[in-house]
């Protein structure tokens, strides 16, 4: 099957680490094309001297008191993971 | 007292006074409810995972601890479900994917935490849109949920389990979460109160992430006094979610008492009218928006009009800022430390595989998306553009306060469809969410109440939406208890069940 895709969607699958089978790649950029036809209606709004977003939360959190508690141990914290090697979390080759 | 049917049509808040008062055990008001599901399941697909024996042990548990004349919870002997997004420890928690089928959690979240120590039982996890991002659960590589008004039908989403679980008395109350109507549509759906309390009112610890600036925990009810009993457990501050307000508790259930009991005593009630001519509103729908609109102003309240000029910017604002938040957020699942990994013979390789296999459609869509608008060619035109639109939304819900105390507006513009009739339309969906999707981006909170049903066949219920300034839960709940007052809506019941009996 020829890669009907565009060169958009393969860029933006490279960048958030999905592997695309043609056909999904093929639906999505129709797909997003169409949203993002849609999403443009935002570029008519007058924002110039508008800050962006800030929420009340933000403007108060501040830091936390650095103190010790109570966290999983190893084996709870390795338990849920696909694959483990001597209590270590395993993974393939990441260099040549 | 004691025949099951009777149980399953107590309240909560009339469940907990009859287990407190010795009317009721734990115990049997458990069995009743699980009965009730083992019934149901088969045509609902409400329930992701019963957990029985857990519920049994800590009904049993509330029945000792009255027994030994030790204080009870508010919730003591409460049967709860928990949408399949909140981390419940020792439970396998997928948050509807694939990516985290079998994972169990080695810690429990704030909410299954506090609603424990409140004494609810605990009868399973419910089924929803992967990660939240859906509006009519059909995003999912398990089951898709089917509504009790109409079987044939969705319903709603994303805690489009924890909706149909309530309304088909196969929990006594559910919580959800609300990223942009996740509580409030559904609960529309389905004939029920939902509650999206203000950003930050309840914890997000050990609420699997979506949209961290807009998800927000609720619950959702056959009543408003139900929703008010779970809000006073959930509310409060977290010191493991620094987003968290440290703002005092109320006593909501006063509030929806004096509602009930006092009216709205001039109240004044928004009414942006220009959302109501926008393309795709229901006939029915608006017929009973505007008959609640009556209903609370015969409780004493006055209607304004009021104007949210960005209203019509909300859905897109919403869909550049929750995708890339969600882009963000869901870089976590690639196969190393939980959940599903696909073999590759590099990392790189495990990576994109595991997503691959892992993510359905909808969700590798929203990470398309939110990958584009934070990439560095189009961050300013559009996640750095719509955080300034998203300013304007929250200023003009300032000002519209200015005007009025609440705000109202039909909660979804079209009641339930039939399974399988939108899935193909991902923009078609996302317009759905117009009128919920600004308490999102405001931070505000919302309730969606029962507000009537369609005229014609299948009879599907419709509910209306008030919103309020931040931490006017109390208000919320005051005006929700005032209409319910006037209002026979949330007795009644779904076919489904009446057949049953």
């Amino acid at each position: 099957m020829p890669d009907a895709a565009s060169p958009l969607v393969r860029e933006l699958a490279s960048l958030a680490r999905l592997e695309l089978s043609a056909e999904e790649a093929a639906g999505f950029g129709a797909q997003l094309e169409t949203i993002l036809g849609y999403i443009q209606r935002l570029q008519s709004v007058e924002v110039e001297g508008v800050p962006e977003y800030l929420t009340a939360e933000q403007v108060r959190s501040g830091l936390r008191d650095d103190l010790e508690r109570p966290e999983l141990d190893a084996e709870q914290a390795l338990a849920g993971v696909p694959v483990v090697r001597d209590r270590l979390v395993a993974v393939p080759r990441f260099k040549d | 007292m004691g025949a099951a049917g009777d149980i399953l049509e107590l309240s909560a808040r009339g469940l907990a006074a009859a287990i407190r008062g010795g009317e009721l055990s734990a115990s049997e008001v458990a069995r009743a409810y699980l009965e009730q599901i083992d019934a149901l399941e088969p045509s609902l697909h409400a329930y992701r995972r019963v957990t029985p024996e857990l519920a049994l042990a800590q009904a049993a548990a509330v029945d000792d601890a009255r027994r030994a004349g030790q204080a009870l919870g508010p919730l003591a002997g409460v049967p709860v479900a928990l949408k399949d997004i909140f981390v419940t420890e020792g439970v396998e928690t997928t948050s509807g994917s694939a990516i985290l089928a079998g994972w169990i959690p080695p810690y429990q979240g704030a909410h299954a935490r506090r609603l424990a120590e409140a004494g609810a039982v605990l009868l399973g996890k419910l089924t929803m849109d992967e990660f939240g991002m859906g509006s009519a659960n059909e995003n999912t590589p398990f089951e898709p949920v089917h509504n009790p008004w109409a079987l044939s039908h969705v319903a709603g989403g994303s805690s489009g389990g924890s909706a149909a679980a309530v309304a088909a008395r196969s929990c006594a109350l559910a919580l959800g979460s609300d990223t942009g109507g996740s509580i409030r549509q559904p609960a529309s759906l389905c004939n029920l109160v939902g509650l999206k309390p203000t950003y930050g009112r309840v914890s997000r610890h050990g609420m699997i992430a979506f949209a961290s600036s807009l998800d927000q925990a609720g619950p959702m009810a056959r009543e408003v006094g139900d929703a008010a009993l779970a809000l006073g457990v959930l509310a409060g501050a977290d010191p493991l979610d620094a987003t968290s307000l440290d703002a005092p508790v109320p006593d909501y259930l006063a509030a929806v008492d004096q509602g009930a009991r006092g009216g709205l005593d001039g109240a004044k009630i928004g009414v942006h009218r220009g959302a109501l001519e926008l393309e795709g509103l229901d006939a029915d729908v608006r017929a009973r928006f505007e008959a609640s609109l009556t209903r609370l102003e015969d409780a004493g309240a006055r209607v304004v009009d009021i104007e949210l000029p960005h209203f019509e910017h909300a859905v897109a604002t919403y869909y550049v800022l929750a995708t890339a938040e969600a882009s963000s957020n869901l870089a976590r699942y690639d196969g190393v430390r939980y959940g599903h990994r696909s073999a590759a013979d590099s990392l790189r390789q495990t990576y994109e595989a595991t997503r691959h296999d892992g993510f359905g459609p909808e969700v590798k869509r929203r990470i398309l998306l939110g990958t584009f608008v934070l990439r560095a060619e189009s961050y300013a035109d559009y996640y750095g553009r719509a955080m300034k639109v998203r300013t304007l939304i929250a200023r003009d819900y300032a000002r519209a306060f200015e005007r009025c105390d609440l705000i109202a507006s039909p909660t979804a513009p079209i009641p339930s469809w039939p399974l399988g009739a939108k899935i193909d339309d991902p923009l078609a969906l996302y317009l759905l969410d117009m009128f919920t999707i600004g308490a999102n981006l405001a931070g505000l909170p919302a309730i969606s109440i029962p507000a009537g049903f369609t005229s014609a066949a299948p009879r599907l219920p419709i509910g209306v939406q008030l919103i309020g300034p931040r931490l006017a839960e109390p208000a919320l709940l005051g005006a929700a208890a005032a209409h319910e007052a006037r209002c026979d809506w949330h007795r009644e019941q779904p076919q489904l069940l009446e057949a049953r009996a």
